[in-house]
């Protein structure tokens, strides 16, 4: 099967007053269907750089990505805007809500940026089956202000799956949660993964929640280090990662 | 560092400097256009009089007898008197008409011992004579005259042919009457109009300044016992040049007060935005040892730093504009200006306002930054800061609306109509036909309570305006959807927040819809007025009184079904001025003239028929305390008459000093020694009205008499008020460009505090050109806003204007001017999306891999 996400040789080069700061130097890895990646490294070592460029949000200054079979990383801000909207979802550490708007609304976000009516039948059965899954039906009318912490990254989880898109990519998403609480968001993710077949891409440099993914790859200094090939969490405890991570020095 | 938080923001920072130079410089201009008026009428009038202490003037059309110009140039402490003939006429030379002109008779010496006119050709004329003219330079030049040229002028008298022997300068008394004089020898203007000799209309009087002129006034008074006469300094003349203009100054007093206002507003939202940006910063500085008074002082230092920055601008730019202005009110109303004086008193009120408002407009948002918790602000962060209640600014900006208000009225002296003229003969009264264009107190209430109103029900207005737009872009709803569903959110999520921006825009607009709806109301009433008191076709009037014989000429003009003439005289009631009309009542009442108030209009005209009785209008009644059955004595130069008030009627022909109480012609012709018609009501068979008016004119005007609507009787209704709102418009879309800056400044903060929303929306999907439209569609719902606001509430601020301004009664119905609306909406929302393009532009701009970053 071909994968639904493909990186060449990937570099990001920003512009820092005089100098230039190297966040990623030739990275390349292939993201098969159904699959559940982690990317995992210290602080400054380009793990968030390539999910954004990844996910489209941002351009790499050389390579090239393949989402679902479209290189995204030379389609204009338009159209990148539209394919991220159509085949992508994104769940960040924190700016995940639109705070004017009720919790269904916000999982409905990105059919009303496609211009669609959120009450239409369809529409809503989606978004009532997403907020289904993160166990939040019966808070789907409150708005985020009105939720805790854990129910609004919850309520993101099902914004990003609502669309059925072909590829979840989630930021430090337990970065701001406690740990009990960054657990139960993990479930809800790899949840997504088990049941419905959705690939994710996470960034993380939480070792408990590396070890819901099926492969780990490791970055340090804009480079890939190692893969770490973990299989499925029914099948693996996260006690291996940690001591694997130790040996890395995270 | 009040001034590096400055820096920090520099749109911001400009936005609200712009704002309140705006304020001040409409404030300098309009205090220093008050003051030009009041310099030009001075000096005018000081032209005028030259050395002339005193003017006595005959009363009403009579003269004054050689016996009572010899009793003045007798009366111990007058040094030199000059009597003089003063009276209307019209000018031709051959067979072309020169147009109206006033004749000024004068004895040459003693006219050039007041006065120090200076020639540009030719000779003064001699005492003896008879045939010479003296003609102002720029009427000679007008009309192709020079010296030697020949004209020929009308009198009761005869027709006199003049020879000009002279061309004065356009300066000093030159000046009078738009330069349309003609200066003969009073002798030769005796000849002409038919005047006794040693009678004259006027004489001015120099006064003996060791005696004084309020005991020279004194002793007059005293001695001049036979004739009524009018007695006026040259202060009063200015006071009554003055008076034209005051209203239009006090009117561009109150608008700018009202910019100035709404610059407030503006300071106080930016300093509030300010501080909610830096909640974080205050907390730091709070949790280091900074007092609250010390975080006080440093928001009101950069409020200060923004007034005085504002200030100077605006007081520069207020000198610029009150060139503009001034010439502007110079020839809106025809009153002399002087242009290019910088009055100093409007300077300091202007940068003492100026400053003063915007520290009075920072002291709440200081208020807060005091009260920020160093441990929330630091936990909680700037993003997350509680939206704060604004109703509170609104309130303190009121207050600020106040003090602007009663500053305004206390500079602008605001007065309905000022006393003018002073005597023993005939008392003071200067009648305006209209009223007032913005009564000052009434506006600026008007005003605060259109925005304390503003303020509570924007929540409201918003939902409603958003609501609105929905259905109007149902048709491109598939189109717009997302931008509307997030504009209306963004709007409805923190009301509090654009609550200022919107009650600055909705005054701005309310001020433009008000004008317009006084305008409207002012010139509705003009028109019923008229419609009632002269339900003509047309009026052919005389420049002086002509036989009421005329009226046959003009009845048997082709398409003329009646011809009512009409006398306009001047009388004195209980010794005060007053204007009166007589007609012929059978006449009159056909043309269904009049209402009369709460009484019988058959018995009321069946009475004035019978003779011995008035009808009174409402205002002359309420003035005098005149009700039905009371005894009213009217008295004129040549007789007086005891007339019983057959009733009150709603309105009067407006004359010279009010609306005139109604006599009949038998009363005027046997007891008040009043003949003839200044005027003739004409009224065409129907379906012959077209070219009547040409027709008309064809009779007329070899009878130096000109064809008017009926609505130009009196001035009611004049293009000059047309002209005037206008001014006043023009300076009310000055507060709605204010506003605008407010609403720059609003959604500018706004898009940089939703970086991150705005991040995550790219993230999900927002198109750069969709995230541009939310803005802009989100001003777009705000413009709606204020514009809402801004009918209801200038439809209300006009009625109160217009109620207080005692233009319409209870049962007047106020107009909504269809066409202020219009603009209103225009403007609001055109406006506000004009001043989202920026804020619009920051918001596609935003980079979605920097956006949800966490700091």
């Amino acid at each position: 099967m071909p994968p639904i996400l493909e990186a060449r040789d990937l570099a990001r080069t920003y512009r820092a007053g005089d100098g230039e700061v190297r966040a990623l130097q030739g990275v390349s890895l292939a993201v098969q269907p159904g699959e559940f990646v982690a990317l995992m490294g210290p602080s400054g070592s380009g793990k968030t750089t390539l999910l954004q460029l990844l996910g489209g949000l941002d351009r790499p200054t050389a390579g090239e990505v393949v989402l679902d079979g479209v290189t995204i990383s030379s389609l204009d801000d338009d159209a990148a805007t539209k394919l991220r909207r159509d085949r992508t979802g994104f769940v960040f550490q924190a700016f995940n809500l639109v705070p004017l708007l009720s919790a269904r609304e916000n999982v409905a976000l990105p059919f009303l940026l496609a211009g669609r009516d959120p009450r239409d039948g369809q529409t809503a059965a989606r978004v009532d089956e997403a907020l289904a899954l993160v166990d939040l039906a019966a808070k789907a009318d409150r708005r985020p202000d009105e939720l805790a912490f854990g129910e609004q990254q919850r309520v993101a989880i099902a914004r990003a799956i609502a669309g059925r898109p072909a590829i979840l990519f989630a930021d430090e998403p337990t970065g701001n949660l406690d740990y009990a609480t960054g657990l139960e968001i993990m479930q809800y993710l790899f949840r997504s993964c088990a049941e419905r077949g959705q690939t994710v891409v996470l960034v993380t440099h939480d070792a408990q929640a590396g070890a819901f993914a099926d492969r780990v790859l490791f970055l340090r200094d804009g480079r890939v280090l190692e893969e770490i090939r973990l299989g499925r969490r029914a099948e693996h405890p996260a006690r291996p990662l940690i001591e694997r991570l130790a040996q890395l020095g995270q | 560092m009040g001034w590096r938080w400055l820096r920090r923001r520099p749109l911001r920072t400009v936005l609200t400097i712009a704002g309140i130079a705006v304020g001040v410089a409409l404030v300098v201009a309009a205090l220093s256009v008050d003051a030009a008026v009041a310099d030009g009428a001075a000096g005018y009038a000081a032209a005028l009089s030259g050395r002339a202490d005193l003017t006595v003037r005959a009363f009403g059309e009579g003269t004054l007898s050689a016996g009572t110009v010899g009793t003045i140039a007798g009366t111990p402490g007058v040094l030199e008197t000059s009597p003089q003939v003063r009276r209307p006429t019209f000018a031709t030379v051959g067979t072309t008409t020169l147009g109206a002109v006033t004749v000024v008779g004068v004895d040459p010496a003693a006219d050039r011992a007041l006065h120090d006119e200076t020639l540009a050709s030719g000779a003064f004329l001699a005492s003896s004579d008879a045939v010479g003219a003296l003609v102002p330079l720029g009427w000679a030049r007008a009309h192709g005259l020079s010296v030697g040229s020949r004209l020929s002028l009308v009198g009761a008298g005869g027709e006199a042919t003049v020879t000009v022997r002279g061309l004065l300068s356009d300066a000093g008394p030159a000046l009078a009457n738009g330069g349309q004089l003609v200066y003969t020898t009073i002798g030769a203007a005796r000849s002409l109009f038919g005047l006794d000799p040693g009678a004259a209309d006027l004489v001015e009087v120099r006064v003996d300044p060791a005696v004084g002129v309020a005991q020279v006034e004194t002793r007059l008074g005293t001695r001049l016992t036979s004739q009524p006469y009018i007695l006026s300094t040259a202060a009063d003349a200015a006071a009554a040049l003055g008076g034209a203009t005051r209203d239009v100054g006090s009117g561009l007093l109150v608008v700018a007060a009202i910019v100035l206002f709404v610059g407030a507003l503006l300071v106080s939202d930016a300093l509030a935005m300010s501080v909610g940006e830096r909640t974080r910063e205050v907390g730091l500085l709070r949790a280091a040892g900074a007092t609250r008074g010390q975080v006080h002082r440093m928001v009101l230092e950069e409020a200060w730093w923004l007034g005085l920055a504002g200030t100077v601008l605006g007081t520069i730019a207020g000198a610029g504009v009150a060139v503009i202005l001034a010439s502007a009110v110079g020839s809106l109303t025809g009153a002399p200006v002087a242009i290019g004086v910088l009055d100093p008193g409007a300077l300091i009120v202007g940068v003492l306002l100026g400053v003063l408002v915007t520290l009075v407009a920072a002291l709440e948002p200081a208020w807060r930054a005091g009260r920020v918790s160093p441990v929330e602000a630091v936990r909680r962060g700037p993003a997350l800061a509680a939206p704060v209640p604004r109703i509170r600014s609104i309130a303190v900006a009121g207050a600020v609306a106040a003090v602007v208000g009663v500053a305004a009225l206390a500079a602008g002296g605001w007065a309905g109509g000022a006393p003018v003229l002073a005597g023993s003969g005939a008392g003071s009264t200067h009648g305006t036909a209209i009223p007032a264009p913005v009564a000052g107190l009434g506006g600026v209430l008007a005003v605060l309570v259109l925005l304390l109103t503003a303020g509570l029900v924007s929540p409201l207005v918003l939902r409603l305006a958003g609501w609105l737009v929905s259905v109007v872009t149902l048709p491109v709803r598939r189109l717009l959807r997302p931008e509307l569903r997030l504009a209306r959110g963004a709007l409805a999520h923190d009301p509090g927040r654009i609550a200022v921006s919107l009650a600055a825009l909705g005054v701005g607009l309310g001020l433009v819809v008000a004008l317009a709806g006084v305008a409207q109301g002012t010139r509705r009433a003009g028109e019923a007025w008229i419609g009632d008191v002269a339900p003509a076709d047309a009026a052919v009037v005389a420049i002086s009184p002509v036989p009421v014989d005329f009226g046959s000429d003009l009845a048997g003009v082709a398409g003329v079904a009646s011809v009512t003439p009409v006398r306009l005289f001047d009388v004195a009631i209980a010794g005060r001025l007053a204007s009166a009309m007589a007609v012929d009542p059978a006449a009159y009442e056909a043309l269904g003239a009049l209402t009369v108030e709460g009484g019988d209009r058959a018995a009321a005209f069946a009475a004035l028929q019978a003779g011995g009785a008035a009808l009174v209008p409402q205002s002359v009644a309420d003035r005098f305390g005149l009700r039905t059955g009371d005894l009213l004595e009217l008295r004129t130069a040549q007789g007086e008459a005891r007339l019983r008030v057959a009733g009150i009627v709603a309105h009067g022909i407006p004359g010279t000093a009010g609306e005139s109480v109604i006599v009949s012609a038998t009363d005027a012709v046997r007891s008040l020694g009043i003949a003839g018609a200044s005027l003739f009501l004409v009224r065409a068979i129907p379906g012959a009205a077209s070219g009547l008016t040409a027709r008309l004119e064809t009779a007329a005007t070899p009878y130096a008499m000109s064809v008017v609507q009926p609505s130009a009787i009196g001035g009611a209704v004049t293009g000059a008020l047309d002209r005037t709102f206008g001014l006043l418009d023009l300076l009310a879309v000055a507060a709605v460009v204010v506003a605008a800056f407010c609403i720059v400044d609003v959604l500018a903060m706004d898009v940089r505090q939703r970086v991150g929303e705005l991040g995550l929306l790219r993230a999900a999907g927002l198109t750069r050109r969709q995230a541009w439209r939310f803005v802009v569609v989100e001003a777009g719902i705000l413009g709606l806003a204020g514009a809402l606001l801004g009918i209801v509430g200038g439809v209300v601020a006009a009625a109160a204007v217009l109620f207080l301004g005692g233009t319409t009664g209870p049962s007047a119905a106020i107009e909504v001017s269809v066409g202020a609306v219009l603009v209103a909406l225009v403007l609001g929302i055109g406006g506000s999306m004009l001043a989202a393009l920026y804020p619009a532009r920051i918001a596609a701009r935003v980079e979605v891999a920097r956006a949800v970053r966490v700091e």
